[in-house]
């Protein structure tokens, strides 16, 4: 899960980064109103957390501006004002979500992985795919009710590709996913992720599509 | 407590009785001056009237009951200066005199008399002026009488009437009583009589007074409240991930973000108590001839450790000794606030300049930074309380220019704020009114 973080509090926007990072998701972080429209045109991320008392362009003009332009992601709004017309304004400009300053960043991150999952069609929190079983809260995957042990990133990747079987991401849709702006990917960092999946999981759970990406495919196999 | 209604009642029962006393007083001398023009001529008649020949009262005629009623007496001389005739021993002592009307005091007495010479004799028509007194102080007394039996009545009239006006007070009073704290409306001046009026008027610009100031304060409530939010919503994240940290690499770093999140909580919340704490005036009391040089050098002194933890230069130019008239603590506080705010904002190995000087009889502190300046729009909002400029150096309250303001207004001090004239930093400068 990818989240562009909006937000000029530079001790807030650490530790909110740190902390949903700490969940397994890649925060980017933005300190001004002013970049976030550049941000999504130049990347693909799941989710926005806007504050909405912003430097330059304030966290209700980009959220007019998103919606303006048919951008369906999930909008959580942070917020300090708590008069309820400011979170009505917040809403009817187009945010899913709000959150009032001081917030728990438990809280925080379920409702981010609530905005994403609704957004992507789903009601049950957990992806169950055949025997396959994944809750994204507690990043537990298990496999015909055997606990997995898997590394961050694998369970991304994982997560990511499980969020629509069927789906073919390229691998720099993945990196995008797995890496926020600023870290250093190696080359055949998704290769490396991919192995150690097949390797817990099964050869045949995640397909290469040649020149394409990878795949779950809709119906797992039961032997896998 | 003293009564308004019973001090109004004396006084005018006094200024009555005072009245009364002088309207007998003239009564008594205008009934003198009648009755004496009235038994000058009864004496000049019972003189006038005597037979002649050898004297015997009973034979003259004379109306004797009139004589003693009026205390009447009769001397009569011979030629020879020799008394022939008295009509009462008590008349004794009184000798032959001249002619015509005089006033005689003897022992016991005083007396009017008329003296005449006729053909064979010299008659003196003597009265006590006792009985003239006591006809005068009887004219006096039938006047004053029935004005003073009036006094008990006027008297409870004007208690009454007193009491119907002064109502208006203790309307006012149940008025005012009447409020909660928060009712500062002002109070309605239609019932109330124009004596009460100044009253009215100072009471009703001290509500509006208190209206404002309590508006004020609410203003500030909420926005500090609101300001508190964000150091607590940065202490509540930073806790969280000191308690997940299950290293001890991430759990040194989450205490030490938690650590700089309560500095900062206390520094607003000491900037708070600060702007809290400086009402915009001074009171005399808190006056007193200030030492800028001494100023200026123990803040400089004290801001130089912050300063080198950023290997920032901050240095004292010119320090001569001035003094101005303020408190010393509060100056001390806007020096030291503008001296955090350049240490703040210079770059690391940053330059800070502190100038203490004199110029038309005003006293200025000038300091200047090398850090990235305030463009000319934004110099007056700085002042506001809260406002933090865009991309601002972290850990500001948005408070400190807000006090130094209000400081600075307590000592009819103005504000400067210009372009460093070396490179892009800021030059504050505080310039004091002239002495």
């Amino acid at each position: 899960m990818r989240i562009l973080l909006v937000e000029d509090d530079l001790m807030i926007g650490r530790s909110v980064q740190r902390g949903l990072m700490q969940d397994g998701m890649t925060v980017d972080w933005l300190t001004d109103g002013d970049a976030v429209e550049r941000a999504l045109q130049d990347h693909a991320f799941d989710a926005l957390l806007l504050d909405l008392g912003l430097p330059g362009k304030s966290g209700l003009q980009i959220i007019r501006e998103t919606r303006a332009q048919q951008n369906p992601l999930p909008i959580l709004v942070i917020t300090a004002q708590d008069a309820i017309e400011d979170r009505v304004a917040g809403l009817d400009a187009g945010a899913d979500d709000y959150l009032t300053k001081p917030f728990d960043l438990n809280e925080l991150a379920a409702r981010l992985r609530a905005l994403v999952r609704r957004a992507s069609g789903r009601v049950d929190p957990h992806i169950e795919h055949g025997v396959l079983r994944l809750n994204p809260a507690s990043h537990e995957v298990s496999l015909r009710d055997q606990p997995i042990l898997l590394s961050a990133r694998e369970f991304a990747v994982l997560h990511a590709l499980l969020e629509r079987p069927g789906h073919v991401l390229s691998r720099a849709r993945l990196e995008e996913k797995l890496y926020g702006w600023g870290h250093g990917i190696e080359s055949n960092a998704i290769e490396v992720h991919i192995h150690a999946l097949r390797k817990k999981l099964g050869q045949s759970i995640i397909r290469n599509v040649r020149g394409v990406g990878y795949v779950v495919d809709k119906m797992l196999d039961n032997r896998a | 407590m003293r009564s308004m209604r019973n001090r109004l009642l004396l006084k005018i029962l006094a200024a009555l009785i005072l009245g009364i006393a002088l309207s007998s007083l003239g009564v008594y001398f205008m009934a003198r001056r009648e009755v004496n023009e009235l038994f000058d001529q009864q004496l000049r008649q019972i003189a006038d009237s005597l037979p002649s020949g050898s004297f015997n009262a009973a034979g003259a005629g004379l109306s004797l009951n009139e004589m003693r009623d009026e205390d009447f007496a009769l001397q009569i001389f011979s030629h020879g200066g020799e008394l022939v005739y008295s009509s009462n021993p008590r008349v004794s002592e009184v000798q032959r005199i001249a002619s015509g009307f005089s006033t005689i005091a003897t022992t016991h007495e005083r007396w009017r008399i008329y003296a005449v010479q006729q053909p064979d004799r010299f008659v003196q028509v003597l009265q006590p002026t006792s009985v003239r007194s006591a006809h005068a102080a009887g004219a006096a007394w039938r006047v004053s009488i029935p004005l003073s039996l009036l006094l008990p009545g006027l008297a409870l009239v004007i208690w009454l009437a007193l009491r119907t006006e002064l109502g208006a007070l203790a309307r006012l009073a149940t008025a005012v009583r009447s409020r909660h704290s928060a009712s500062l409306h002002a109070v309605s001046d239609l019932e109330f009589p124009s004596e009460i009026q100044p009253l009215i008027d100072s009471l009703n610009d001290l509500l509006r007074r208190l209206a404002q100031s309590l508006d004020l304060l609410r203003a500030f409530t909420a926005d500090a409240a609101h300001e508190l939010r964000t150091p607590l919503t940065a202490i509540r994240l930073q806790s969280q991930l000191a308690e997940r940290a299950d290293n001890n690499d991430d759990r040194r770093i989450a205490f030490a973000d938690l650590h700089d999140g309560l500095a900062r909580a206390a520094h607003l919340i000491d900037q708070l108590l600060t702007l809290a704490r400086h009402e915009p005036e001074l009171s005399a009391s808190q006056l007193q001839r200030v030492d800028l040089h001494d100023l200026v050098t123990a803040t400089v002194g004290e801001r130089s450790a912050i300063a080198a933890q950023k290997n920032i230069d901050i240095g004292l130019i010119e320090s001569p000794q001035l003094f101005v008239q303020g408190n010393a603590a509060a100056l001390q506080i806007l020096l030291g606030n503008l001296i955090d705010n350049a240490i703040r904002c210079s770059p690391v190995s940053g330059r800070i300049n502190v100038v203490l000087y004199r110029v038309d009889q005003r006293c200025v502190i000038e300091i200047v930074d090398n850090g990235p300046g305030i463009p000319a729009a934004d110099r007056e909002r700085v002042f506001h309380r809260f406002y933090r400029r865009p991309g601002s150096a972290p850990g500001g309250s948005g408070l400190g220019l807000a006090i130094v303001r209000r400081i600075a207004d307590q000592h009819a001090a103005t504000i400067r704020l210009d372009d460093a004239s070396i490179g892009s930093g800021l030059r504050v400068r505080i310039i004091f009114p002239e002495l």
